[in-house]
């Protein structure tokens, strides 16, 4: 030994433990050794030549020459030595650690990129890698990223847009989490849908996992339990049932696929899942026990910005109550369930609207455990809803549009995304939370929730109750957060907890739970950070139980893009037009309409009976189809879209699709005040297919609402499809320019004005009649 | 503004027809014609954003010979000093005519409360009641709520008013929370008001009401109380209700109670079980014995008149029939209780919570509903021997019992 280097006894023993490490991973000794030698020579301490002097001193030539391996090994326990004297224990367990990851990382990519790999060995590969320690030393950032989007790619989806966000936050260790939650079917390979990992891709934007965490979110924010069920496995289904004609399903003309729909119902319900395949769902249903289950739709189309599916596909709610064998059941049905909505009516009509009818669509199924607990025999949160980062109904100019706005509901947040009635739910403006459109006791009372959803576990159904039968299931907390009772007129939140709430004087309206709790704070902030690291207004649904807020899911917002200041001429002839509206307006101009469909909202209210307004429901349907390549509008009673009968016309997107303008007509004495649909599936639907919805209420003053025009020009529903005459009563049809000596319909609407008009104006030379919106 | 639409010239033109027919003296007349004092004020009021917004504001006091005036104070964005004018007007023939001794005022402040946090309109209630409190109180002049004031803000009013006083004074202004001096009986007391002059009115004409059927057009708060009162005080079966969303009907019976609750569990009357569906219109022309339209204005037109068939039409709303209507209504021997004799018990337990202020003793429940049961039978009393003796309609006579009332009060105070 050269005394010059200064080596003691000591050295040797830590040279010599080193070694002994080294050896529990003899396939890295060569990768370990370069990283010894590069972080000897990052550090100045000695390099490959130092080295190499060394060992030729200590072989002066005229000795025997050692051999080339005697050589090759007094150089490697050198540079053993070397390492063992400068660094301390800890830095050579993180180089020795760094040389694992490198090799399982190098695995890793070998496996992803080699093509035709099975799925089950990437998901080893990666396994492997996960299993090592975090932190040390990190890997390169550009192979990181390389391998993390294909992960994604492979694993998750492989549209870009969602790749490009994904890849900043979701690291490889998440890909296996989620890995670790999924299931996958060993004959198909598949995906698990962007939709699926919105939700997780949010958690990690706001719980980083190598950073700290904003200390606002941290005590209240949560992930609900979620399992992934991939694509392959729905796929292996319809294999293993023959069940290949529902992929062609899309290319059929729509009497077909609609009488069609049905049918694949009934082959549903026969057909089975692969006995492998129910062994794990059987596994799965044991792991989570009778806890309630949701079956979220993720399909691979859905995760394409401005196409959001909403309501398009279905979600199931599952009790998952009783006997393992009657939940197997329960959740095999559900499965089917959101399977089927693939090939709906609706789904097929929204792609093909959205030109995306050849993409081979999957359905995978993010299943996650329902946010809430146990109040009686009903299971559900104390509050749910949507979140938008953007108000795009700021209904006073003090509203900030940029910071957001909830649909609020008590219970399960179905009764705040789709448009249903009675009641409604909380418009909360995040920049004013406190601030509600109502003034007076009544009518706070009367725009208040009236139902809420629940899963009625003893019944295994999902239910609407009255907020009546739930005012013993709550707790005091609860209550006092959530109602206000009526003194005489004087409405007001409840002064302590414990005050008793009489349900015939009490109203939702959540005043405390907004002016008490961190609710609000926490969403404004969370959905400025969403969109931050979106690039992008979202979309959020989430639910808050036990002071712990829940998001459920997140995705880009629907929103019009062309928001630009709408021109309008300067003087329009009193004469010419047919309606003036002030409120609920979203900047548009839309040229050219040729024909008006007009739903008499007086008529619609006088029909008796369910069936003669579903025959008024068909009769629009039908129009939608008859004016596909019409320039038409159609006007009716508020609402449209709900799906309660006694509210509106129980229409759905497939109905109204080809119109350019969705009105809505509040007479006062038939029902004022349509409900604001923004946030619900339905308007994220008029919004995509840029169809404009505007609300027009004829009874307020200075408004002009011309209903003799609508109910006096002629009617063409007859010549248009005689079988439809008996509706004609009700539903009218008009051609613009045969009841007004050629002049068309033009709508403008400008929001910050707050002012819209629709009138009859000569048509645009050149014969094309404008965009859209 | 057009004055065929200006409610201030509409209100003139009311009392330039019964002047005429009490062949009122000129001067009196023209005393009547306008408001007394007009005060008109601008409120500069700290918003939360730190920013300082000016609000114009006014408060009328029409006549006061009867007593100290007595009305709402509005917040409306259209306000104009003409609509407060008509108002206080109207206020000035409705506390006349059920012989309460107070005269008719009203205020408004031209804002949009719908855009204003709670702490906004906190500061904004007391600027108005800062700027007005020399012309405030129980002797002068007492505010009450009315569009888009609640008696939260009628509390902040309050107590801004006994902080410039220095003492206490809750009678200043009513329609308070009943915790901060609020009367009891207050929830339903314009629609018992109402049931009893439709029992004095059937009574009178020889109608007898037990068992007969009634039909409320508006089922919102105060025609429930109708529909709850009118089963139990006068025996009558509802027969059917509406609200905006269209109505119920069964000629069988309809438990009032049971539908109550209905609407209050499903926010609508439609899907009632045991009932037909029907529009307002049709309400509107049921063949009943009472009808109390309780909604909005002008829903009784001259093309729906003739198709009425009530025997009794009670106006729980302010203006729901149009002066043709009347005229129709009139001819075909419908008898019309006119609004501001109808629904003149919610202004009447607003006196009575100012009287319990007065004097620090607040009565029960059923004292409150036996003193109104006194005053509206009075004021029907009135009006119906007015209607004899000068063969009019009730709604005229009404006018001419209010006027000729405070007439007399400037008379013998010497003014004219």
């Amino acid at each position: 030994m050269n005394h010059e280097t200064g080596f003691s006894l000591k050295d040797l023993v830590e040279a010599h433990r080193l070694y002994r490490e080294m050896m529990r991973y003899p396939e890295l000794m060569a990768e370990m050794r370069r990283l010894f030698l590069s972080t000897l020579e990052e550090a100045g301490i000695a390099g490959r030549e130092t080295i190499r002097e060394e060992v030729r001193q200590a072989f002066p030539p005229g000795e025997e020459s050692p051999s080339p391996e005697e050589l090759q090994d007094f150089t490697d326990s050198l540079m053993d030595l070397y390492f063992a004297h400068h660094f301390s224990r800890e830095t050579i367990r993180g180089t020795i650690l760094l040389a694992r990851k490198k090799d399982a990382f190098q695995q890793l990519q070998q496996v992803l990129n080699t093509e035709g790999t099975a799925s089950s060995r990437i998901m080893a590969a990666l396994k492997s890698f996960c299993q090592l320690p975090e932190g040390g030393v990190p890997l390169s950032a550009d192979e990181a990223e390389g391998v993390r989007v294909a992960l994604l790619n492979h694993f998750i989806s492989s549209q870009l847009s969602f790749i490009g966000i994904a890849k900043r936050h979701i690291t490889m260790r998440d890909v296996n989490d989620i890995l670790s939650h999924s299931y996958w079917s060993p004959r198909r390979s598949g995906m698990i849908g962007g939709k699926a990992a919105g939700m997780f891709l949010a958690h990690r934007i706001l719980m980083p996992r190598h950073e700290p965490m904003d200390p606002d979110l941290e005590p209240h924010l949560a992930m609900p339990e979620s399992y992934y069920f991939s694509s392959g496995i729905l796929s292996d289904f319809i294999d293993y049932n023959h069940l290949y004609s529902f992929h062609s399903q899309k290319y059929k003309n729509r009497e077909v696929i609609e009488d069609d729909y049905d049918k694949m119902g009934e082959l549903l319900e026969r057909a089975s899942f692969p006995p492998d395949v129910v062994e794990d769902f059987s596994a799965f249903l044991d792991e989570v026990g009778e806890h309630p289950l949701i079956l979220r739709s993720s399909s691979l189309l859905e995760d394409n910005f401005g196409f959001m599916f909403s309501g398009k596909y279905e979600s199931v709610f599952l009790a998952n109550q009783g006997p393992l064998r009657q939940r197997l059941n329960d959740f095999m049905w559900g499965l089917k369930q959101v399977l089927k909505s693939t090939f709906s009516p609706a789904a097929i009509l929204y792609r093909r609207d959205h030109s995306l009818l050849d993409f081979d669509e999957r359905m995978s199924v993010l299943v996650q455990k329902v946010v809430g607990r146990r109040r009686g025999p009903y299971f559900f949160p104390f509050a749910a809803g949507v979140a938008f980062s953007r108000n795009l109904y700021p209904w006073s100019p003090i509203i900030q549009e940029n910071e957001g706005v909830v649909r609020l509901v008590l219970g399960l947040g179905t009764r705040a995304v789709d448009r249903s009635g009675p009641g409604y739910p909380l418009m909360v403006p995040l920049s004013h939370p406190m601030l509600r459109p109502e003034i007076a006791a009544d009518r706070i009372k009367k725009y208040s929730q009236k139902k809420v959803d629940v899963l009625n576990l003893e019944a295994r159904r999902f239910e609407s109750v009255s907020f009546h039968d739930l005012l013993d299931s709550l707790d005091d907390t609860e209550l006092f957060h959530a109602f206000s009772i009526d003194q005489e007129g004087h409405l007001a939140p409840p002064l302590f907890k414990g005050q008793k709430i009489q349900s015939s004087e009490s109203c939702i309206t959540f005043h405390h739970f907004i002016s008490r709790t961190p609710f609000a704070p926490l969403m404004r902030k969370i959905l400025l950070k969403l969109e931050a690291a979106y690039g992008y207004p979202v979309d959020v649904e989430f639910a808050w139980n036990d002071d712990r807020l829940y998001i459920l899911q997140c995705r880009p917002l629907a929103l019009w893009s062309d928001r630009g200041r709408v021109i309008f001429p300067e003087h329009i002839p009193e004469d010419k037009i047919l309606f003036t509206n002030n409120r609920e307006l979203t900047n548009s101009a839309i040229r050219g309409i040729e024909y008006i469909v007009y739903v008499d909202p007086r008529g619609y209210a006088k029909l008796p009976s369910r069936e003669e307004r579903m025959a008024v429901a068909r009769a629009v349907s039908r129009l939608n189809r008859l004016l596909e390549d019409k320039r038409y509008a159609l006007f009716g009673p508020a609402r449209w879209g709900t799906n309660d009968i006694q509210l509106g016309v129980p229409v759905g997107y497939a109905d109204i699709n080809h119109c350019l303008i969705l009105g809505e007509i509040a007479f006062e004495e038939d029902g004022l005040v349509p409900e604001v649909s923004y946030g619900t599936h339905f308007f994220s639907d008029l919004v995509e297919a840029r169809i404009v919805p505007l609300a027009i209420y004829p009874d307020q003053p200075d408004m002009i609402f011309d209903e003799g025009f609508l109910l006096g020009s002629a009617n063409r529903l007859s010549e248009l499809t005689p079988d439809l005459a008996p509706c004609a009563d009700v539903v009218r049809v008009i051609h613009a320019p045969s009841s007004t000596n050629g002049l068309f319909l033009q709508v403008l609407q400008d929001s910050e004005a707050r002012k819209g008009v629709g009138f009859f104006t000569p048509p645009e030379k050149g014969g094309r009649q404008g965009g859209r919106a | 503004m057009d004055e065929r639409f200006n409610p201030f010239a509409i209100a003139q033109q009311q009392l330039d027809r019964v002047a005429e027919k009490l062949g009122l003296d000129p001067a009196l007349h023209e005393l009547l014609r306008w408001p007394m004092q007009e005060i008109q004020v601008t409120l500069p009021v700290r918003m939360d954003n730190g920013s300082t917004q000016i609000f114009h504001a006014f408060r009328v006091q029409y006549n006061t010979a009867r007593g100290p005036a007595k009305g709402g104070i509005r917040w409306h964005p259209q306000e104009t000093i003409d609509t407060v004018r008509a108002l206080a007007a109207w206020m000035t023939w409705k506390t006349a005519v059920v012989d309460i001794p107070l005269g008719g005022g009203k205020g408004g402040i031209v804002c949009n409360p719908k855009e204003l946090s709670e702490s906004e309109k906190e500061r904004l209630a007391r600027a108005y009641i800062r700027a007005l409190a020399r012309s405030l109180g129980v002797t002068k002049d007492i505010p009450a709520p009315d569009v888009y004031t609640t008696p939260q803000i009628m509390a902040w009013m309050m107590d801004e008013y006994e902080k410039i006083m220095g003492e206490s004074h809750p009678g200043v202004i009513t329609g308070k929370p009943i915790a901060l001096g609020g009367s009891q009986g207050r929830g339903d007391a314009t629609a018992r008001g109402a049931v009893y002059v439709a029992r004095e009115a059937a009574a009178a004409y020889g109608m007898e009401l037990k068992g007969q059927s009634m039909a409320v057009m508006g089922f919102g708060n105060v025609g429930k109380f109708a529909a709850l009162l009118g089963e139990e005080i006068l025996g009558l079966k509802l027969v059917a209700a509406s609200d905006s969303r269209g109505g119920v009907y069964n000629p069988g019976g309809i438990d009032a109670r049971a539908l109550a609750d209905y609407k209050l569990r499903n926010g609508v009357l439609k899907g009632f079980p045991g009932a037909e569906t029907l529009t307002n219109q049709e309400l509107l022309e049921l063949e009943v014995t009472i009808l109390f339209p309780a909604a909005l204005e002008n829903v009784i037109v001259k093309e729906n008149a003739p198709r009425l068939r009530c025997k009794i039409c009670c106006e729980l709303a302010n203006g729901p029939t149009t002066p043709e209507a009347d005229a129709i209504l009139n001819d075909r021997g419908i008898l019309v209780i006119p609004d501001f004799l109808a629904n003149a018990g919610g202004v009447t337990v607003s006196y009575f919570e100012q009287v319990q202020n007065a004097c620090n003793l607040y009565w029960e429940l059923q004292e409150v509903q036996w003193r109104l049961d006194k005053k509206m039978t009075s004021a029907f009393q009135s009006v119906l021997t007015m209607s004899r003796d000068h063969k009019v309609s009730l709604r005229e006579a009404a006018y001419l019992v209010a006027v000729a009332r405070v007439a007399e009060a400037c008379r013998l105070r010497g003014w004219v």
